[in-house]
């Protein structure tokens, strides 16, 4: 069982009180149903009808809501909170799609998409040396800067077409207000207040909205729209005929997955103050259970959904990821979609409170990523790896004009920070690990300081390996201790070689030497032992050895005899 | 690699080692405390700055130890670090020693 961080209140495994559950809820499920903007921008710019768009988004809200509720149960899930929001990878994809060939051609490429995406998932447990800590901390923190420019344009009001000049002050003074809310609450509140941070952000940042007169009007009467009604979704069929969007929904599929696994990623590193390396099985799960809800939503003539990024910053802030509020939440939504009036109100909600909201989550991913680059030690090609892998990103999106001048079909992958990073990481991991073997050694000899030899052998092994820091730092005294008694002892009578071996699970580390086998003893031996004999300090030494690293195994290595002392990764 | 600092602070002989404590410096220690202390002393050991210690330097506390104890004085030690403080649990030297948290602690007690 991981141990819970300090600052979340309830864990994925915990049961809040019913209340607290329906109440978190409700937020995800509030904030999820405001990205429904992402499918009407998709109808809007492919000139979709009425009903067409209305079963685009119906469907998608249905299964946004079986996606979450089949990724937050803990089997076939993940079992974490995971909520899902209409899928802002899939937006070229659509737009392309039903703009050529309508409903039917979106479906089709969408299938595409959803199967590219179940391919990856099925091998991702055997894709761990693919996605170590500081790859999986770019993807996570260019989740956060991929949030941004959204966040951003919303924050200070800006579209396309309005020029830095013609900055309308009163759209970031109603985000700030909704920030500082949302930031006071989790920070500084603790029951129920922090458990409503972002609704009461929202609704302070709606209030001043409302106040300052940005607050938008519906396009149409809402009054007008039935309060509940039967879902409208459709069955457009399937057509696969243009080929030239085949690529972009394999690449749409990458996306979604890679996005997913940062998801999960920053999930799980939430939950467990002792997290060590991804659990990429979990993740498979959780990419799994989306395909399959995909899959439903383009066959019903639905927009894509993934796990949100916007619903971390909300975990964070109320400090609960108990899997349950994701079920209410999953819920929610499906009742939601019986809500024609609910959901064109949520449309209405103001830019600057989304923006503010976006913020908050970019700037808690943007963090959470760097954590998990930090969680290793990290040798030059490992700083060259996630720098020019962030760099990538930073490059295409403040250079977005070089993203243009690459193939069509290209682009969708091409201009997203996340995507296009991620790779980058991924590629520069898997190159710079060319030349690096899983073991090396090193002889000494008695006139060398068994710490000095330690220290510098380990570390540089830990760096090359990306080994974590705590585990080399707690590996070096106790290597150390090792060396210097049997030296000093005599026990090794020829010097002695240091093998260090690292398999992601385990920081494994040899002396090996010429000599008579180390004794054990099971119980600790006197102090008095200390100034004993060589027998008796190398008996004491050995315990105490034991004692300090996870493991210790006395070998054989043909005529020398070997100490292993393994250190848990 | 280890620097040794004397004083005294009302009856109490602070002893603050900086640095690593292993085969090659445990000596230096060794020499300092070799000194049978008179009998009612109280000698502190400050390890507030020590980053290492390994089974040498541990054998060259329980030696200054033994003597004090046979010359009727006192020996403790203080201000340990986390991993200089698991070596005295792991080889029972906490249960041998008085350790304090601090030399504050150190002083106020044994002075």
């Amino acid at each position: 069982m991981p141990r819970k961080p300090s600052n979340i209140l309830y864990g994925a495994d915990e049961k809040p009180p019913l209340g607290t559950l329906l109440i978190l809820g409700v937020q995800h499920a509030v904030l999820a149903l405001l990205f429904v903007v992402y499918p009407l921008v998709a109808a809007a710019e492919a000139g979709l009808s009425f009903s067409d768009t209305q079963v685009l988004i119906t469907s998608c809200i249905i299964f946004m809501g079986v996606a979450t509720i089949i990724e937050c149960w803990p089997r076939p899930g993940a079992g974490r909170l995971l909520v899902q929001i209409p899928n802002m990878a899939h937006l070229p994809l659509a737009i392309q799609a039903l703009a050529v060939g309508g409903p039917s051609l979106y479906a089709g490429m969408s299938l595409i998409a959803a199967f590219s995406q179940f391919t990856l998932s099925r091998f991702l447990g055997a894709l761990r040396a693919v996605f170590p800590p500081e790859v999986c901390g770019v993807a996570v923190t260019m989740l956060g800067v991929a949030l941004a420019e959204p966040a951003l344009r919303r924050f200070f009001g800006l579209t396309a077409e309005t020029a830095v000049a013609q900055l309308d002050l009163r759209f970031p003074l109603a985000s700030l207000v909704a920030l500082v809310v949302i930031i006071g609450l989790a920070i500084f509140s603790r029951g129920l207040l922090r458990l409503f941070a972002v609704a009461i952000g929202a609704g302070a940042g709606w209030g001043m909205s409302a106040f300052l007169g940005i607050a938008p009007e519906p396009e149409f009467a809402l009054n007008a729209l039935p309060v509940i009604d039967l879902p409208h979704i459709g069955f457009p069929g399937v057509s696969f005929f243009s080929w030239a969007l085949v690529p972009a929904a394999i690449l749409t599929g990458v996306i979604t997955a890679v996005d997913m696994i940062g998801t999960v990623v920053s999930m799980q590193r939430m939950d467990d103050a002792d997290w060590r390396r991804a659990d990429l099985d979990e993740a498979g799960r959780a990419v799994r259970a989306n395909t399959i809800a995909d899959m439903g939503a383009a066959v019903t003539g639905g927009f894509s959904s993934a796990s949100s990024s916007a619903a971390i910053g909300v975990a964070f802030a109320t400090g609960t990821t108990a899997w349950r509020v994701g079920i209410v939440s999953g819920v929610i939504m499906i009742l939601a979609a019986f809500s024609p009036r609910l959901i064109a109100a949520l449309t209405i909600i103001p830019p600057p409170v989304i923006g503010a909201i976006l913020i908050y989550a970019a700037a808690f991913l943007i963090v959470a990523g760097m954590e998990l680059i930090l969680s290793r030690r990290l040798s030059d090609r490992r700083i060259f790896t996630v720098g020019l892998a962030v760099l990538t990103g930073l490059a295409v999106a403040v250079l977005p004009e070089l993203v243009r001048t690459t193939p069509e079909w290209m682009q969708p992958i091409l201009e997203s920070p996340l995507s296009i990073s991620t790779g980058v990481a991924i590629l520069l991991n898997l190159l710079f690990r060319i030349g690096i073997g899983r073991e090396a050694s090193r002889q000494v000899t008695a006139e060398e300081s068994p710490f000095t030899v330690a220290t510098e052998f380990l570390e540089r092994q830990g760096d090359l390996w990306g080994a974590r820091r705590d585990v080399v730092a707690a590996a070096i005294p106790v290597v150390a201790e090792g060396v210097e008694m049997l030296l000093d002892t005599g026990v090794a009578e020829d010097g002695l070689e240091i093998r260090a071996r690292f398999d992601e699970n385990n920081f494994d580390v040899r002396l090996v030497y010429t000599g008579a086998p180390l004794e054990i003893p099971n119980h600790r031996p006197s102090p008095e032992d200390l100034l004993g004999d060589a027998q008796a300090v190398a008996r004491f030494v050995g315990y105490m050895l034991s004692k300090r690293a996870d493991r210790l195994v006395i070998e054989r290595d043909g005529e020398r005899q070997a100490l292993l002392l393994r250190f848990e990764h | 690699m280890i620097h040794i600092e004397r004083f005294v602070e009302g009856n109490v002989v602070v002893t603050a080692v900086r640095g690593r404590l292993d085969s090659s410096s445990s000596p230096k220690l060794d020499e300092f405390l070799a000194e049978a202390p008179a009998g009612g002393e109280v000698i502190l050991l400050d390890f507030a700055d020590l980053s290492y210690i390994s089974s040498a330097g541990l054998r060259v506390v329980l030696k200054a130890t033994k003597l004090a104890r046979s010359s009727g004085a006192t020996l403790a030690v203080c201000c340990l670090i986390p991993q200089v403080h698991e070596v005295f649990d792991v080889s029972g030297f906490s249960t041998l020693i008085p350790i304090h948290p601090s030399r504050e602690a150190a002083l106020a007690t044994l002075a």
